[in-house]
């Protein structure tokens, strides 16, 4: 497994002078080669500590770093330089040289490469051509977009032909059709390079767009880890939960809503066509009861279609048992999110 | 222009070579001591920085000690600290007098007040930056001089050109050696005469070098600005 990051038993915990910060607690990962692995949660959940800890930008309390077999956390300084050189990253602030043009920050971590002038002006070249900036090469970075300055960083941080490419909230300073330029550009060099990418983000949008797999962190810790699609269609953690719901948000309008006694508020869920409005009429006839759709979407997902159906059901509980049944065995999966009738 | 500048500075044109000498003499100290003293305080202000709390080589022991030596010698009047270090001018210079004797005390009484000037200087360069050539496999001494110094160099030419006006004042008391310079010749040849044109002239004078000092660390700053 090359491009392969192996974080086992990671701890990190700053010392304070009241208290320690215990910033990440126990994290093992594995993330594949190739793979785009999200990393979300609140701030101040770790995220930031736990990446800084894969190129040891960050030196864990304990645990072990392995990247491609190599124990990252076990070589002397000399051997660390040359093995951050195969990993890349890129910052929420570009961190871009300000009195160097664009051109002299993607060849920054050339130097001293053993590459000639010459190489280093073709590689560098193709590299602003890849992030469509080589009309660009002599300008400053204060002369730039958001946009643009991202670009470069990323140029920056793929000069070095890295397998890895950390990226922490790169696209939080950015706009949000910026931010899908910027997302489009990570994948298509995902799909073409190969590289492993690792994404912190507090928006979920980036995980949806860009993300194969994710981890949700709280606390220091990994509360729930899966593909993406999984994480999506079936949260099962409080926070993932919220971060799902941050998308269409309906427990809102059921507790904004009159009360029916027997009003409840469904969430329904559907992986591709195994549902779709049909199957309303066909509840509402069957069990003769009132049901009226709020809110529906279908969301690609990492390649997956996954449906989603926010409904107003007026029933009594014993029928809303038999609904919720039947459902079940359309492989439908339906959530009481409000209502009168809900748990609490 | 010969009879306007005799009406006008009779003293001076007396002896114009004397005139000229001092300028001399404050440019010679100014430039050697001034020299050094960006060596020496660079290399502290450097060593202040990466050793602090947040630097790349933090050490508690180093920047407790550097920082109370610096602290120290700021408080000490310059007057007082050329005849603290007269042994340590004798050895080093081999004698204590003339513009010779006075390059020592210059240094130490400009040094750590530069080291201060680079240590702000290089503290406002962007955390963000240093982390980011750390991430591409910079080593210490590539962060140093590619980053730090690099990004910094607008404030260190701010930072350095304060430090040399500061030093050009100090010059004015290289008299008390016999090194001569503008403000001993303003004191010892005008004011103690009531040759108030010798005074007026050394003030010009200095006026001239402190603003060509001005401009040139203004352009450095805007050329390093972008
Ligand atoms: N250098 C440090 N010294 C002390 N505490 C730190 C340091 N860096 C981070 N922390 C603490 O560690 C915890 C985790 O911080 P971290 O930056 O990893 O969070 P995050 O999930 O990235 O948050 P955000 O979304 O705001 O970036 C926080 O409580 C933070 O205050
Ligand atoms: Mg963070």
């Amino acid at each position: 497994m090359s491009g392969g990051i192996i974080l086992d038993h990671i701890v990190k915990t700053f010392p304070d002078r009241d208290s320690p910060v215990h910033a990440v607690q126990d994290v093992s990962l594995r993330i594949g080669e190739g793979e785009i692995y999200g990393i979300v949660g609140f701030s101040g959940a770790g995220k930031s500590t736990l990446v800084r800890c894969i190129n040891l930008l960050e030196r864990p309390t304990s645990g072990r770093v392995l990247i491609d077999k190599v124990e990252l956390t076990a070589l002397r300084p000399q051997a660390l330089k040359a093995e951050r050189r195969k990993i890349g990253m890129i910052f929420q602030q570009f961190n871009l040289f300000a009195t160097r043009t664009v051109f002299e920050n993607v060849a920054f971590p050339l130097k001293h490469t053993g590459l000639s002038k010459a190489q280093i002006a073709q590689k560098v070249t193709s590299l602003l051509k890849y992030v469509e900036l080589e009309n660009k090469a002599s300008a400053y970075p204060s002369q730039l977009s958001g946009g643009q300055k991202q670009r470069v960083a990323i140029a920056r941080a793929l000069a070095t032909d890295p397998k890895i490419l950390l990226c922490d909230e790169a696209t939080s300073a950015l706009d949000p059709i910026t931010t899908s330029s910027i997302l489009k550009l990570l994948k298509k060099l995902n799909q073409e390079t190969g590289i492993t990418i690792v994404v912190i983000t507090h928006q979920m949008q980036v995980v949806k767009e860009l993300c194969h797999k994710v981890a949700v962190m709280e606390h220091g810790k990994v509360v729930e880890e899966g593909d993406v699609f999984d994480i999506f269609a079936w949260p099962k953690h409080p926070v993932t939960r919220n971060f799902v719901a941050s998308a269409g948000n309906v427990e809102e309008e059921a507790a904004a809503a009159p009360a029916d006694l027997n009003d409840r508020y469904l969430r329904l869920k559907y992986i591709g066509d195994s549902a779709n409005d049909a199957v309303i009429s066909q509840i509402s006839r069957r069990f003769d009861a009132d049901i009226s759709i709020l809110s529906g979407s279908i969301e690609t997902i990492d390649g997956k279609s996954l449906g989603q159906l926010n409904v107003r059901v007026n029933a009594d509980a014993g029928r809303l048992t038999a609904i919720l049944d039947y459902l079940k065995d359309l492989r439908i999966e339906a959530e009481v999110i409000g209502g009168a009738g809900s748990a609490d | 222009m010969q009879d306007l500048l005799t009406e006008w500075f009779p003293y001076v044109m007396k002896k114009p070579e004397q005139f000229l000498q001092s300028i001399g003499e404050t440019l010679t100290m100014t430039l050697w001591a001034g020299s050094l003293m960006f060596v020496l305080g660079l290399i502290l202000g450097i060593i202040l920085t990466m050793t602090r709390e947040q630097g790349i080589l933090a050490n508690k022991a180093v920047y407790q000690v550097l920082d109370k030596v610096i602290n120290l010698f700021r408080s000490i009047p310059f007057v007082i600290l050329i005849a603290v270090l007269m042994n340590l001018t004798k050895f080093i210079m081999g004698t204590r007098i003339g513009v010779k004797g006075v390059i020592v005390p210059l240094v130490v009484g400009s040094a750590p007040f530069f080291a201060r000037q680079v240590e702000a200087a290089l503290c406002g360069v962007d955390a963000g930056l240093v982390e980011a050539a750390k991430a591409m496999g910079v080593g210490h001494l590539g962060i140093i001089i590619r980053v730090y110094l690099r990004e910094g160099t607008a404030a260190l030419a701010r930072g350095t050109t304060i430090t040399i006006i500061n030093l050009i004042g100090l010059t004015a008391m290289a008299g008390y050696v016999g090194a001569g310079g503008l403000g001993d010749y303003a004191i010892t040849s005008g004011y103690n005469y009531n040759r108030m044109d010798i005074v007026w002239a050394s003030v010009i004078a200095i006026v001239a070098i402190v603003t060509t000092v001005q401009a040139i660390g203004a352009l450095i700053a805007k050329k390093s600005t972008h």
